[in-house]
């Protein structure tokens, strides 16, 4: 379904710029083009090609590969004969062991937690105004929650900051890879392509038009 | 702090108007949630500027322990050393591992010092009426909350590190009190970026 225009079908929309103030007029955008501020050069909003369609798939997929990663081992150390083998939720036990109860929680938080309820967030609104062609219940509050929430979502350093320590250790032991590890990689493509295709202006146009 | 009473020059704010931050809708500056999402609106931040150097300190103070006490320490053949966040990189340095070591000196130390004289220097000049560099200090905003996360990498090395290497006495690795204080400063250097209101800077814009 595409949105029924019905405010946006004036030719110019008027919007203030979120990081100078200046009031811009656009007129209606193309999928594929953005809106640019002349003053600040801030990108105020940004139209993607089959926008709904690309943020479900990839929200569904980088939920499948989530799941994935927190079930299947992450990463095996092994030197001398001893081998020690952990998934993603083991290793913050770990950490909760050593009296780090604190930063195991947060970690969890950024880079389990947040990221599943984004997405799942995604897929239930956007899911709902695709096939539902309405806004399904509380839907202004989720929305609202997981745009909150996005900034918060860390997956992409945490999986730099475990390239990073295998560097560190590679000298130390044998390192392999599990398949939690291999999924962690696809959820991390899959939820930076989700960021980058949800326009926040263009979703709220979306479930203000399905209003009408 | 007074709250300026002059808007720039092709403003929504002096044309009676603002956009709501959170769904970008531009609708009447006299409302008080947006009429599309319902989230609280304002002209500007409500004392973005307290808030942001709140923060800022905040983040100077968790700065300190983060540095003097050791994020982690390593147990080798019943052997244990401990390690700060430059005693690290130095490590690293002599080692050889110098990609590494300079990861992990940009995104510790380098990142968040420069985060916290920037955001302040924005908050300065915002406060003292700057009429100077406001593309520029636009940008470098930008800049500041885009990478601001990036630091964290050093927690996760810390976490991940603790969990695989635990084999006893043969080699084992446990965090240190300056992992949290740490993942606390750049917490709070990231609330204090949010805090911060770009519009601000432009409020002083006297150009057509």
């Amino acid at each position: 379904m595409q949105p029924k225009p019905f405010e946006n079908q004036l030719a110019e929309q008027e919007m203030a710029c979120h990081e100078c103030d200046l009031l811009v007029s656009f007129p209606e955008l193309e999928p594929g083009s953005a809106a640019v501020c002349p003053r600040c050069d801030y990108v105020l909003t940004k139209r993607h090609q089959n926008a709904m369609e690309r943020l479900l798939a990839f929200s569904v997929s980088g939920l499948v590969f989530l799941l994935m990663s927190a079930l299947y081992p992450f990463l095996s150390f092994s030197a001398n004969g001893q081998e020690r083998v952990v998934t993603l939720l083991q290793s913050l036990d770990v950490l909760a062991d050593e009296q780090q109860v604190l930063l195991a929680l947060l970690i969890m938080v950024v880079i389990l937690i947040i990221p599943a309820a984004f997405l799942m967030g995604v897929v239930y609104v956007i899911g709902g105004l695709k096939y539902g062609a309405v806004l399904p219940p509380y839907g202004r509050r989720v929305l609202r929650f997981i745009l909150a929430l996005a900034p918060w979502s860390m997956v992409e350093i945490f999986l730099i900051g475990t390239m990073v320590s295998l560097v560190k250790i590679a000298s130390l032991a044998t390192i392999s890879l599990g398949m939690s590890f291999w999924s962690y990689i696809a959820f991390t493509v899959l939820m930076t392509l989700v960021l980058l295709h949800l326009d926040k202006v263009q979703v709220w146009s979306w479930v203000e038009n399905s209003e009408y | 702090m007074s709250i300026r009473q002059s808007y720039s020059h092709g403003s929504a704010a002096r044309s009676g108007l603002l956009l709501c931050h959170h769904c970008g809708k531009t609708q009447s500056i006299s409302e008080v949630a947006c009429v599309r999402c319902g989230t609280p609106v304002h002209v500007r931040n409500a004392n973005s500027i307290q808030r942001a150097w709140a923060y800022l300190i905040t983040a100077m103070v968790l700065y300190i322990p983060a540095n003097m006490l050791p994020i982690m320490s390593t147990t080798f053949l019943g052997k244990t050393s401990s390690n700060t966040i430059l005693s690290g990189v130095v490590t690293l340095w002599e080692h050889g591992s110098y990609p590494i070591a300079m990861v992990i000196f940009i995104a510790s130390v380098l990142i968040p010092i420069g985060k916290l004289f920037v955001l302040s220097w924005l908050c300065f000049m915002v406060q003292h009426r700057s009429p100077l560099l406001m593309r520029e200090r636009t940008l470098l905003y930008r800049i500041t909350e885009f990478i601001g996360r990036w630091s964290m990498i050093d927690v996760f090395v810390v976490a991940i590190l603790v969990s695989l290497v635990h084999l006893g006495n043969l080699m084992t690795i446990y965090p240190g009190p300056a992992a949290l204080s740490f993942a606390g400063m750049v917490i709070a250097t990231m609330l204090a970026a949010t805090s911060f209101d770009p519009r601000l800077i432009w409020d002083n814009y006297d150009g057509e």
